[in-house]
């Protein structure tokens, strides 16, 4: 009887193993990671970081997340371990994690913190969207869901893909002001700007000096864009009625024309998988 | 009428040892016997942050006894004089590196010793003021950095909320060198800081070196702040509460004063502490969030009751 279990257990075991473990990856600040065997039990500390496990197939796995992981619902059944800026150390101790998987949103000081305690750390961060994708690969290798992730990243560069053709196709290229805090906006190597840039938009955010910056009424008038998103969600609240009523705005083309949209905050702000449907969006309400 | 030094003492120790163990047993996965605690947990998180805790709340009190002796007021502190911008500003500069508690100092004594400068003269006012602005200011350019520096954006934010959820054993030992080194720095001039109470010409009478003692009291006091903000960050108002109460509990002598109020100063930062982590459980707030709400109120009476007493 005993036997019997250790050999299932062996069989069970064995095309683990085969899957390429002690493979190092190098994670997005650099480090290379080498885990002797695949992670069971993992806490993500970023809603985009879940996001992007449970689209490579490994949201079983997942036995603690921060408090913003909201999406897909099933994370919102998964204990929370605090904020992503300062998690609760002792919470994910508790939960004994074989690798913790963080964005750039995570203190460096924390990373190490929790490094100290011996539990290994992933870093996720993609500056671009194309990195997206890259991350679903390593992130795969790392949780021995190789062929899920392999699948999840094609699919998002073919969605990625076909917006960036159409968009190329487009005859003209609008100007667009895209809000995620009232007067605040994605600038230049922000995700935002590249998603409109990719819709086949012209973000007249591009201008600024920081990817999110502040603007005034002067600026945005004078840019004239002929379309105005504003981001729906949690940490949202303008309306598009109180964007038309701001000092100066009515001689806006978008206003005017009665071009005003809103989109979900979190597909916009999150590098994750939902950045595909960020895209398309974009492009309908563009295009 | 002030306590008995013996009769304050016992009860002192006995509220530590009292705080030090609520600390031991809070946190989120439950008091002992609770829901997925382990004794790891008590070791590796809990006390060495527990210790961490006493020693910042100690050596913040510390600093503020100093200061309030050199300038002969009880408004002053090391966050009200800039000294804990300074800091992190400087370490926040250079992290992450091993060099943080250096920068610091460099980034706290220049902060310091800038405000002295130009307001040591002048009215009380003038270098709360003066103190006020620059630690605006040190603090305005720390938000810049974060800005600018966006790439190391996360880990900067770390001194701008302060807190003692990375507590080490390391960042501990580090500290208590340091609380240990300076109380020995202090404790020989007691008698000295008790005579500057008197005003800079009677100390001057007495034989005291009113200029090299308050340059050297000074630097010790911007050590003192600028190691623990290296560990813990920027948590505003310790020195300021602790002393004035201690004070009126064992009175002025500093005999007695420092280490009552570096004792006091661990009570309070551990019972601060207890709340930061548990009132939003599993979130942590920065510690900064709960001494100011209890600091600022403080402050803002004292200079009310200075007021009424002069009027």
């Amino acid at each position: 009887m005993k036997l019997s279990v250790c050999l299932i257990s062996l069989f069970l075991v064995l095309p683990v193993v085969g899957d390429g473990h002690g493979e190092v990856v190098m994670d997005d600040y650099g480090r290379e990671i080498s885990l002797q065997s695949i992670p069971q039990r993992i806490v993500s500390i970023a809603p985009s970081v879940t996001e992007i496990i449970f689209a490579i197939g490994a949201g079983d796995k997942l036995v603690g997340v921060d408090s913003e992981s909201d999406f897909p619902a099933e994370a919102n059944d998964i204990k929370k371990v605090g904020t992503y800026i300062s998690p609760s150390l002792e919470m994910i101790v508790v939960l004994k994690p074989d690798l913790l998987v963080v964005s750039d949103l995570t203190p460096l000081q924390v990373v190490n913190a929790i490094e100290e305690r011996g539990i290994k750390v992933f870093v996720v961060a993609p500056e671009r969207i194309e990195e997206i994708a890259e991350s679903m690969r390593k992130l795969g290798v790392i949780l021995g869901v190789k062929d899920k992730a392999e699948a999840a990243a094609r699919d998002f560069e073919e969605r990625a893909a076909a917006v960036e053709k159409k968009a190329a196709l487009a005859r003209e290229k609008p100007k667009v002001y895209l809000e995620f805090f009232p007067y605040w906006t994605f600038g230049p190597g922000s995700f935002g700007s590249d998603l409109i840039e990719k819709a086949g938009g012209l973000n007249i955010g591009k201008k600024l000096k920081s990817p999110y910056a502040e603007v005034s009424n002067e600026f945005v008038i004078s840019e004239n864009p002929d379309i105005i998103i504003i981001t729906q969600g949690k940490h949202a609240s303008t309306t598009i009625s109180s964007v038309k009523e701001r000092p100066g705005w009515s001689s806006i083309n978008a206003v005017r024309n009665s071009r005003l949209y809103y989109i979900d905050d979190d597909i916009i702000s999150r590098p994750g998988p939902r950045m595909a449907d960020a895209l398309e969006e974009l492009y309908s309400i563009l295009h | 009428m002030h306590l008995k030094s013996s009769t304050a003492f016992s009860i002192e120790l006995l509220l530590l040892l009292l705080a030090f163990i609520l600390s031991l047993l809070s946190g989120p996965s439950g008091p002992i016997g609770g829901q997925g605690y382990t004794a790891d947990i008590i070791w590796d998180l809990r006390a060495p942050r527990a210790f961490l805790a006493v020693l910042v709340g100690g050596a913040l009190a510390l600093a503020g006894v100093i200061m309030q002796a050199i300038f002969r007021n009880p408004l002053v502190d090391p966050y009200i004089l800039g000294t804990s911008s300074g800091s992190a500003l400087f370490a926040a500069m250079v992290a992450p590196s091993p060099l943080e508690p250096f920068f610091a100092f460099i980034g706290g004594i220049s902060a310091t010793m800038a405000v002295y400068a130009i307001a040591w003269r002048e009215r009380i006012e003038t270098l709360l003021l003066v103190g006020l602005a620059v630690g605006t200011l040190l603090s305005a350019l720390l938000s810049l950095l974060l800005f600018v520096r966006l790439s190391a954006f996360s880990s900067m934010l770390f001194w701008l909320f302060g807190g003692l959820s990375l507590a080490t054993w390391q960042k501990s030992f580090f500290l208590v060198v340091v609380l240990v080194i300076s109380v020995l720095l202090v404790f020989p001039f007691a008698m000295e800081l008790d005579s500057l109470l008197l005003g800079e010409e009677k100390s001057q009478h007495l034989g005291v070196d009113v200029r090299k003692l308050r340059f050297f009291m000074l630097l010790v006091a911007c050590m003192i702040t600028s190691f623990s903000v290296s560990v813990a960050g920027i948590i505003g108002f310790v020195g300021l509460m602790v002393p004035h109460m201690c004070r009126r509990i064992v009175g002025p002598k500093h005999r007695v004063l420092v280490p009552f109020s570096v004792l006091a100063g661990g009570v309070f930062l551990l019972l601060a502490d207890v709340a930061a982590r548990m009132l939003l459980i599993p979130n942590e707030l920065p510690i900064g969030i709960i001494t100011s709400l209890c600091g600022a109120p403080f402050f803002i009476y004292l200079v009310w009751r200075q007021r009424n007493v002069k009027h």
